[in-house]
Formats: structure tokens, C-alpha cells, sequence
């Protein structure tokens, strides 16, 4: 991967209030790269550090090897798409889609603006206004009318987020089939975990101005750091854990489960000390109904919520010594009933899916 | 009646209906018909008759005083108006939000005061031994007193300028306070300036104030009395004054009323006029 963006101690002050801490970021060519996070963690502050409107307090943003300090938005190699789309009002959707030519001359406006609009998928609508637009066609306008500029760089802030669900999953599809087509880099802002982990090749979770992890999807979900972004990407259950280190990884005493051994690997970051925390996805978990059987381990229950999801069942599993009940989630296959709330049931684990935290981590 | 809707909201406008028709409406009618009839020495001759447009048609010094008092109103407007957007434009851009108020409070403040009393202030100002010559005089950038600055059309459109500055400032501002501001970062991340973001498009979001702003100096300045008449001098009346000196002076009221209508048709054109060429800006707004 042929680094595009280096971002090197990168640190903002609005005042007192401190909002990217020591950043230290590559993004690649090519890549499709999201900043995840809640509501004031520093993510679109980040993004709009890159795009030039914000300046940095400390710290090196650098774009295909340049130093950027100094260098105002619009004169940038990096195009945005903003929240709000920005579309102009004034303008038709040909007009707002060739906005940026103007000092293009080389380029043809007319054939370029067909081919940005049916890149979108917005063929024939060069003539209609701005505000006869619908929120889909409106983002449209607003990638058509960055990538016509065909930046080094696209920035994405929470694009997706005014759109209702079906068409948010439709957009999700053709931003990705969008940037394989035109294979440059995009970086995502969005507070929506399964939005990062659909679209993207790498994702930097933060917390409070900080990269709290940078990894893959898979990495991410499956080898969480650390409980904080255990709990902001899907849904974990966490059990205390005392914790004694062993040849080829750890010999844990789990609250409710009992005694088990995992390997080190399971520990993304290393345990020091007893005190530990153990998390496990609801996926991974399953409840033994009558007649299966089981070679894995199992623990007793009593069904303590249901949540009906058509496809999926959610129940919430109170197991001795924990007190809150587990998470679990069933995938509704023939012949598997729902349980009521009340029921006895029993529940299947396997130590390979558990992830091990340190408790004060 | 009142219990259906459309009775029950009778009822309710007649009260500002019943007020238009009768200081609105009917005088209007009443203007429009004395400019049809004489007048006759002591009596009004109420015969239908085109005379007195025929008179105003005719006589070269009618046409003279409406050509000065378009000029008049389109300087005051141009003035007005380009005066005022800088500072429409600082309050909504360079202002804090919470300060913003009290920013339009304080613009306020000079018309608090009657609008006879800051004519006479510019008559202070502007006058022969006024605040502006006697300053120029004493810093040595004069000898003698200017004369160009009171009593004349400058006078007029100088005064009738800070009259109405808050009347363009106010629809301005709201122009310009109702323009997302993500617009302008997006065509500066397009590429553009920051001048040239605002020539294309902070300035043709705000084509609505300033056309609104256009209008509400213009119309009425064209038919201003009480500046030309205390600042024009001479060579500054306007047209209100002469319709003032037909119906009270010469006792020629069905003349003034001819007038007035003139005056109000060619008002009514050029502001219809004007509205229809911006319909470009205007379009698909809200």
C-alpha cells in the first residue's frame, strides 16, 4: 500500500477543549478508510483537518508527500461530500455537478458532467433544479460534483446519515462498487459501526480526539483492544475473570462459566495482573434446545427477555454467579422454537471466541 | 354566517379590510377620478376630461421634475443599497451568534429619533457654516465653504440615503443569514476563492434581500416630500413637491392628482420591471 495521507502528531485545541490528541494516521492510495466514532469524538474535526478547513494546533498533515500547513482548502487535491450535500440552490444539478471546472478549461464540461452524472446513476437530470432533488439524488449531485474534479482524495462526512435505511443500504453498495471504479482514496466519517465495517478497508475507531484502534473490519469486531471499542462496535457481553498466566497463553477463572484456558492471541493487548475482563459476541453463544446435543461447553439459564427479529431472536439469559444476563443471538432455523421468558434452557460456549481485557484497561 | 369557516374568517380580517378600503382604497379611487375632472377658478368641474394628463404631457417642467425624481431614487437606491450590503454582510458573517441582536438593536438606534429632526441635522450638517464645511476648513483642505452639498439634489439624495439605510440593511441580513454556511465551504473545497465564493455564490443567495431591499428604498423615495422640500433647494424638488404645490399652493387639485397618479404608474413599472428581470435570482426559492 503506497501511502497517500501522513498525518504525524497531529493535535487541535479549540480553547481549552483539546480535540484531536496525537494523531498519528497513513492512509493509503486506493483505499476506502473510515473515522468511527461517537457523537464529539474528533472524527469530522479530523476530516475537515484534511480537507483544510480546520488548521492543526500541532503536527504534520501531509497529502501525496506535501506538507499541507499553510495550504487552504481550495487548494487541496481532496474533494468532500458534506453532511448537509451543499448542493447549490441557485444552481441546476448540470450547473452545481461543473462548479469546480471553472478553472479547468482543458476539460469539456458538457461531456463531462454526462459522464459524472451517469457515474451516479443520475443520467438526464443535468437540467433539473436543485431543490427538485430527493436526499438520494441530492448526495448524488454532491459525489457527481466532487469526482468530476477526480481528486487524489474523497471526503465522505457522515454522507449517509439523512437517508432512511433501505436507501442507506443501497448507497453503502454503490459507494463501494463506486470507489473500486474509480479507484481513488476514500475516507468515511460515521458514527454508524456496521456503515465502517460494510464499506471499508480500514477503520480508526476514536474516542475523545483519540485513535482509540486502527485495524481491519474483522480485526476490529473480532479482536477488539480494549472494552471501549468492544462495546461501541456490535454488541459484547462482558464476564469478570481472574487471570493466571500460562505457557502458551492464559488460565482464566471465568464469573458463571468456570475454569478455561485460551491462547494469547485471544488478549489483544496484554494482561498484567489477575484482574481481568472476558467478552463474548452474541453470535457466538447458543442455546442447546431439546434433543441436540453438544461436544462444547455448556452452562445452565433461565430465559430472561425475548426479542422477536423475524430472522433473528434475541434473549437475554440470566446463567448463576453473573449478574447481568447474556446476550445471545439465535438464528431462527426450522424446527427451533421460540422459548418464553421464564423458560429453563442451556447455554453453548467455546473458549476460542472468548476475548480477554484487562479490567482496568 | 359565523359559523361556517369562510364566515367565521370574514370576520375576522374585516377589522384591517374594513381599515384598507376605507384609507386605502377609497382615497385611491378618489385621486384617480379627480385627475379625470378640472378645475374650474373656485369649483371642480366634473366633466370626464384627459387635460390634465394632456397638461403634464405637454409642459416640459412635469416630465423635468419626474425624470429628477427617478434619478433621485435610483441614486438613493445604488447608494443605499451598496452602503448597506457591508454592513448586512459583517453582522451575518463577522458577528457572534448571540451578539448578533443587539448588533441590529444598535443600527436601529440614529432612527429612534423623528425623521424631520435628522433632516434638520443634516442641514447642520451640510450647511453653508455646517459641521462638514467648517471641519474641512479648519483642517486646511478648503478655503471656502462647499456649496454642492446642501440645497440641492446631493442634499436630497445624501439625507434620503441614511434615512432608509436600515430599511436595505434589515432584508439584506436576513439574506444573507438565511445562506448555509456549507455552501461556502463547498466551493471553496470545489476550488474557488474566497472572492470568488462570494461572487458566485454568497451574492446570488442574497439577490433576495437586495431585490427586496431595492424595492423597499426605491418606491419609496420616488414620492418623498419633506427632504426635498427642506434640503432641494431650488433645484431640488422632486415631484411630491409639485403635486403638494397643486392641491395647497395653486388650488389645483384635480392637476396634483394627474400627477400623483403619473408618478405612481411610472413607480409601479419600473419596480414591476425590475421584479421580473430578477426572476432569474428569484426562481425556486423559499
Amino acid at each position: 500500500m503506497k501511502p497517500l495521507i501522513t498525518l504525524e502528531g497531529v493535535n487541535k485545541y479549540y480553547g481549552d477543549y483539546h480535540a484531536l490528541r496525537d494523531i498519528d494516521l497513513t492512509i493509503g492510495e486506493g483505499e476506502f478508510f473510515s473515522l468511527l466514532g461517537p457523537s464529539g469524538c474528533g472524527k469530522t474535526t479530523l476530516l475537515r483537518t484534511i480537507a483544510g478547513f480546520e488548521t492543526v494546533s500541532d503536527g504534520l498533515v501531509a497529502i501525496g508527500g506535501k506538507d499541507m500547513a499553510g495550504v487552504p482548502a481550495n487548494l487541496r487535491p481532496t474533494n468532500m461530500v458534506f453532511q448537509s450535500y451543499a448542493i447549490f440552490p441557485h444552481l441546476s444539478v448540470a450547473e452545481n455537478v461543473a462548479f469546480g471546472l471553472r478553472k479547468r478549461p482543458d476539460i469539456d464540461k458538457r461531456t463531462a458532467v454526462t459522464e459524472a452524472l451517469s457515474m451516479v446513476g443520475l443520467a438526464g437530470y443535468e437540467k433539473r433544479a436543485a431543490h427538485a432533488l430527493s436526499g438520494g439524488q441530492r448526495q448524488r449531485v454532491a459525489l457527481a460534483r466532487a469526482l468530476i474534479l477526480k481528486p487524489k482524495v474523497l471526503l465522505l462526512d457522515e454522507p449517509l446519515s439523512a437517508l432512511d435505511k433501505k436507501m442507506r443500504e443501497q448507497m453503502q453498495v454503490e459507494l463501494i462498487k463506486l470507489q473500486r471504479h474509480v479507484g481513488i482514496t476514500f475516507i468515511l466519517v460515521t458514527h454508524d459501526q456496521e456503515e465502517a465495517l460494510v464499506m471499508s478497508d480500514r477503520i480508526a475507531v476514536m474516542f475523545e480526539g483519540r485513535i482509540g484502534q486502527l485495524a481491519d473490519a474483522e480485526t476490529l469486531y473480532r479482536r477488539p483492544r480494549n472494552r471501549q471499542v468492544a462495546e461501541f462496535i456490535g454488541k459484547m457481553n462482558f464476564l469478570e475473570a481472574d487471570v493466571q498466566p500460562a505457557a502458551e497463553g492464559y488460565d482464566l477463572r471465568v464469573a458463571g462459566l468456570g475454569a478455561v484456558s485460551v491462547a494469547a492471541a485471544q488478549a489483544p493487548e496484554p494482561v498484567h495482573g489477575s484482574a481481568g475482563v472476558v467478552g463474548l459476541r452474541p453470535e457466538t453463544l447458543n442455546l442447546l434446545f431439546d434433543g441436540e446435543t453438544t461436544k462444547q461447553m455448556l452452562v445452565d439459564g433461565q430465559v430472561d427477555e425475548v426479542v422477536y427479529y423475524g430472522d433473528m431472536t434475541y434473549y437475554d439469559v440470566r446463567i448463576q454467579g453473573v449478574e447481568k444476563p447474556l446476550n445471545i443471538a439465535m438464528k431462527n432455523v426450522i424446527g427451533r422454537p421460540v422459548l418464553d421468558v421464564g423458560a429453563p434452557t442451556r447455554v453453548v460456549w467455546d473458549p476460542r471466541a472468548l476475548v480477554l481485557f484487562d479490567r482496568n484497561g | 354566517m359565523t359559523s361556517t369557516e369562510g364566515g367565521r374568517g370574514l370576520l375576522m380580517v374585516s377589522p384591517p379590510l374594513i381599515y384598507a378600503l376605507a384609507l386605502l382604497a377609497v382615497p385611491l379611487g378618489a385621486i384617480l377620478l379627480f385627475s379625470f375632472w378640472t378645475q374650474d377658478f373656485m369649483a371642480v368641474d366634473t366633466t370626464f376630461t384627459l387635460n390634465n394628463y394632456r397638461e403634464i404631457a405637454e409642459k416640459p417642467i412635469y416630465w423635468a421634475l419626474l425624470k429628477r425624481s427617478l434619478f433621485v431614487a435610483g441614486c438613493v437606491t445604488v447608494v443605499t443599497v451598496i452602503l448597506a450590503f457591508p454592513v448586512a454582510y459583517f453582522v451575518s458573517f463577522h458577528v457572534r451568534a448571540d451578539r448578533k441582536s443587539l448588533w441590529l438593536f444598535l443600527i436601529t438606534i440614529p432612527f429612534w429619533t423623528s425623521y424631520l429632526i435628522r433632516v434638520f441635522l443634516w442641514k447642520v450638517i451640510l450647511g453653508y457654516n455646517g459641521v462638514v464645511n467648517t471641519g474641512l476648513i479648519n483642517i486646511g483642505l478648503i478655503e471656502e465653504p462647499l456649496t454642492f452639498i446642501l440645497y440641492n439634489v446631493n442634499a436630497v439624495i445624501i439625507t434620503l440615503a441614511h434615512a432608509f439605510a436600515p430599511f436595505a440593511i434589515l432584508p439584506i441580513f436576513v439574506a444573507l443569514e438565511k445562506i448555509d454556511r456549507s455552501l461556502l465551504e463547498a466551493a471553496q473545497d470545489l476550488g474557488e476563492s474566497r472572492a470568488m465564493t462570494f461572487f458566485r455564490v454568497t451574492l446570488p443567495l442574497a439577490m433576495p434581500g437586495v431585490v427586496a431591499a431595492v424595492l423597499i428604498v426605491f418606491i419609496p423615495t420616488i414620492g418623498d416630500y419633506v427632504t426635498p422640500e427642506l434640503m432641494g433647494g431650488a433645484g431640488g424638488k422632486l415631484i411630491a413637491n409639485m403635486i403638494q404645490t397643486q392641491f395647497l399652493a395653486l388650488n389645483n387639485a384635480p392637476l396634483g392628482a394627474a400627477l400623483a397618479i403619473v408618478a405612481m404608474v411610472s413607480v409601479s413599472a419600473i419596480s414591476l420591471a425590475f421584479v421580473l428581470l430578477n426572476r432569474r435570482w428569484l426562481k425556486g426559492r423559499s
